[in-house]
């Protein structure tokens, strides 16, 4: 059985490779698809601009979103994501260097299942990653009937 | 008339009334008597005449001697009643049948002789038995209707009388009748009369007695009347005369008596009064010889006022109570006195035996007593009243003066037509009117408001206002207008309106500077808001700079320091064999300073977001708060023993939030600098500091010398080395930043190695 992929948001090339790495050393070994600006992101979800055409829709465990993109910012795409009747279900963890108030809150308000900071400290961000994957790739079931 | 004639008049009157009652009654028992005779006669005539029919017809019968002779006697006898009555009568009436009855009488005695000389010749045979009887038949039946007429008229003569009898007999009776009544009226009506005139002046008389009986002997029963009553009340009078003189006399003596046992009473009670008056008497009361100038007599008073007692004033004079230089002057005084020029004498100094000085004024007379000239003198200490006059005095100029000096426009007017007695010089200066300018109130009016409408308004305001004032029970409030002076400029006054009796003060207080000051304020004022408006905008301009700013730092300064501190572990782990020692404690170092560096941003970004957050004050349970700190604290710091001693019911308003994040800052901060003690001690509570409700954090820490205190809340600033302690040095500038939010101080008192404690107020907002 295919595992199930897991779409990174991110612009940073640093941050990806970070991610990529820390994903890696905490064992988690699904397929990563990262997409480097919202709009890539919106592209890859509903089969649209680069991705027009594809044949298969995406099976996805978890959107790691990033707030600070180019393009479409990171909310949008959450707003975009929560809109649709296909992806509204999908779970997706807010994973930004932001610790305002403000976009916790408007994250979890547009429908975000998670909110994770990432620190400075790449081992602390190693943990997080591992919390994450525990949760959203082991024990969280997946909606029902949802299939992309 | 004496009540003696009036009676003997009366009885008189009586008398002959009764004289006359009598003979009227003599009169008619007279004219009576001959009624009854008539009546009697005409009786006796229709008698006879019976008896003359009886023996006509008996003779008719028997033709006997003795009826014949019998009938002749009777018709003779009737005969003669007639003449008897032609006499007596006097009624027409009666005459005229009294004329007839002698012709039927001779007419029967004819045909009566015609049957006798038939008879006698039928007897005799001259004529025959038939002729005879028929000559008797018709001579009869001739004589029996003259007779029967004859009858008529006699018992028609009879009726007359009847009736005259009847007619005298009832006239007698009225007359009777009648003058008796008439005689019991005047009785009656006369005695009646008599006994008014005589039951009148009695009452009077005894009426009068009664008065005098009272004891009124002043009274006269005095009736006019001449008769034996007048006389007596007269002779009365002048008894009641004799005994009023005689009880007068008596009374005036008793009077006497009495007045002068009175007058002696008197006497003494006046003595006695004169004598407490003249001692009580609050002026001093000094009774001086004329001659001598020597005191005679003296009153407590004015032996209290010269301070001698009253043996000792007795043997003095004027030159002891006087000094030398005034003596001339109090001596020409009471020779005025005595010549009678004046009799008060002011403002005279004395002089006390103690020496000091005092003043009176002297209401003075010269007296007589026993032949001898004496003065008497009244003296009224006016020491108090001289000084109260100087005191009023000295107060009237200082009013003066506040008045004529103070900056305030006084218009004094009196009664109610307002007319004007002062002006201060004020009221001229600011308005340039004089006092004959403005002469009444009714003449500034106009003056003062020369538009009509404002003029109008402002005393329709000012009617209000002392309508209120008289409902309310107040003084009259101030009112302000814009008075135009002389020059024409235009001043803002309130004029204030005092009364007192019926003066009114109105009084005007220059309010055009302040009104200009005022203006000026206003219109600053608007500028600084309009300022403050422009700096609000900008200060949000800025916020909203800093808060993106906050957010780049937060976000893209801290991406590559998360790549250094990621790729230098990345080194560390994938190519760690091929580095030596120095190198892996290079990258060590790295990554110590990256994460160092991202605590500081971390730090920085909280002190900001402290900055900007909304206050939303509450109340706060602070044990609850501190208590859940330290139980936070204690978690993370398990391997030390630290004892929290936090007082109960400690409440607060503020930011939760932001109060939460203060509190624990403190307590890190004393947690972190007790590291060093094996056993420490934190205490939070509360005090009362300067009368503010304070609170504080207390620790047995390593403290810090108060020498830095100043740096101790600035960003950044630490009083300790890293290497010792960690930190950035943002934990108390939020701190500081926090309460001076909820706008309350903060302060630290510390020693080296003695501890520190921290100290804050917040305001206490509800």
């Amino acid at each position: 059985m295919k595992t199930k992929t897991i779409l990174l948001v991110e612009d940073n090339p640093s941050d990806i490779d970070l991610t990529k790495r820390a994903l890696k050393k905490a064992h988690i070994a699904n397929e990563l698809v990262v997409a480097e600006d919202g709009q890539e992101a919106l592209d890859y979800l509903f089969g649209t601009g680069q991705y027009a055409g594809r044949d298969a829709a995406p099976l996805l465990a978890v959107i790691l979103l990033d707030l600070k993109l180019p393009k479409v910012d990171g909310l949008e795409v959450l707003r975009r994501i929560r809109a649709d009747e296909q992806t509204k279900r999908l779970p997706v963890v807010i994973l930004t260097s932001s610790q305002e108030e403000q976009d916790i809150a408007m994250g979890y308000d547009f429908g975000a299942n998670n909110y994770i900071r990432k620190p400075v400290d790449f081992c602390q961000f190693v943990e997080a990653i591992e919390n994450l994957g525990l949760y959203w790739l082991v024990l969280n079931e997946l909606p029902p009937k949802v299939r992309l | 008339m004496q009540i003696k004639t009036r009676l003997k008049t009366v009885s008189w009157i009586a008398a002959i009334m009764a004289i006359l009652v009598i003979s009227l009654y003599a009169w008619t028992s007279e004219q009576l008597k001959q009624a009854a005779a008539q009546r009697n006669l005409s009786e006796e005539m229709a008698t006879t005449h019976n008896n003359r029919m009886v023996l006509r017809d008996e003779y008719m019968l028997n033709h006997n001697e003795r009826p014949k002779e019998q009938w002749l006697q009777q018709t003779e006898n009737l005969k003669k009643l007639v003449e008897r009555a032609q006499a007596a009568v006097v009624l027409p009436e009666q005459k005229l049948i009294l004329q007839q009855i002698p012709l039927y009488l001779d007419k029967t005695k004819v045909l009566f002789t015609r049957l006798v000389v038939n008879q006698d010749d039928m007897v005799a045979g001259r004529i025959s038995v038939a002729q005879s009887q028929e000559m008797e038949r018709l001579v009869y039946s001739q004589l029996i209707i003259d007779a029967h007429s004859l009858l008529t008229k006699l018992l028609k003569l009879q009726r007359i009388s009847d009736r005259e009898y009847a007619i005298r007999q009832s006239q007698s009776n009225v007359l009777i009748l009648a003058s008796v009544l008439l005689l019991v009226c005047f009785t009656i009506f006369s005695s009646m009369l008599l006994a008014r005139s005589i039951a009148k002046p009695l009452k009077r008389l005894r009426d009068g007695i009664e008065v005098i009986s009272t004891g009124n002997l002043d009274h006269q029963v005095g009736t006019e009347s001449k008769d034996e009553i007048g006389q007596l009340s007269r002779a009365f009078d002048g008894m009641i005369a004799n005994l009023k003189q005689i009880t007068v006399s008596r009374d005036n003596l008793e009077a006497e008596i009495t007045e002068r046992k009175r007058a002696e009473e008197a006497l003494r009670d006046a003595e006695l009064i004169f004598r407490t008056i003249f001692d009580k008497a609050s002026d001093g009361i000094l009774l001086a010889e004329n001659e001598s100038r020597t005191f005679y007599m003296a009153n407590n008073k004015i032996c209290e006022m010269l301070g001698y007692t009253q043996k000792e004033i007795i043997k003095i004079g004027l030159s002891e109570i006087h000094l030398e230089k005034d003596l001339p002057y109090v001596i020409e005084q009471f020779e005025r006195i005595r010549r009678n020029e004046i009799s008060v004498v002011s403002d005279i100094p004395f002089m006390r035996k103690d020496g000091r000085i005092f003043y009176a004024d002297i209401n003075s007379s010269l007296i007589n007593l026993g032949g001898k000239d004496y003065l008497l003198g009244v003296f009224r200490d006016i020491t108090e009243r001289k000084r109260a006059k100087e005191v009023l005095r000295e107060s009237e100029e200082k009013f003066s003066d506040v008045v004529e000096s103070i900056p305030v426009a006084i218009y004094l007017s009196v009664g109610i037509e307002q007319k004007c007695e002062y002006l201060n010089p004020m009221f001229t200066k600011l308005f340039g009117y004089t006092l004959d300018m403005v002469p009444t109130v009714d003449k500034w009016w106009p003056l003062a408001y020369p538009d009509e409408n404002y003029r109008r308004q402002i005393s329709e305001e000012w009617t209000a206002k002392v309508k209120r004032a008289i409902e309310t029970q107040s003084p009259i409030e101030p009112m302000e207008v814009v008075v135009t002076c002389k020059d024409g400029s235009k001043k803002n006054i309130l004029w204030r309106y005092i009364t007192m009796g019926n003066k009114n003060y109105a009084c005007g207080l220059d309010l055009t500077k302040r009104k200009q000051a005022e203006e000026e304020i206003k219109k600053l004022n608007a500028e600084l808001e309009q300022r403050v408006i422009d700096r609000t905008v900008q200060l949000e301009a800025s916020n909203k700079e800093l808060a993106s700013f906050a957010y780049s730092v937060s976000h893209d300064l801290r991406a590559p320091l998360r790549g250094i501190d990621g790729w230098s572990l990345a080194l560390l782990e994938d190519y760690g064999e091929k580095l030596d020692d120095q190198a892996h404690k290079y990258l060590h170092r790295v990554r110590t300073e990256t994460q160092q560096m991202g605590r500081l941003i971390d730090d920085m970004l909280k002190l900001s977001r402290v900055t900007r957050a909304e206050l939303q004050l509450m109340p706060i349970d602070l044990t609850a708060m501190a208590r859940s700190i330290a139980a936070r604290l204690q978690e993370e710091m398990q391997h030390r023993r630290i004892e929290f001693i936090i007082q109960p019911a400690l409440r607060a308003n503020g930011d939760t939030q932001l109060i939460d994040i203060a509190l624990f800052n403190l307590f890190d901060n004393a947690v972190k600098f007790t590291g060093t003690r094996s056993h420490a001690r934190i205490e939070f509570g509360e005090s009362e500091v300067e009368g503010e409700k304070t609170f504080f954090i207390q620790d047995d820490g390593v403290g810090f010398d108060m020498a830095y205190a100043p740096n101790l809340f600035g960003a950044f600033q630490r009083l300790h080395k890293s290497s010792e302690f960690p930190g950035t040095g943002v934990g108390l500038a939020t701190v500081q930043r926090i309460i001076h939010r909820h706008g309350g101080r903060i302060w630290a008192n510390a020693q080296v190695d003695q501890g520190a404690t921290f100290y804050f107020t917040l305001k206490e907002t509800t």
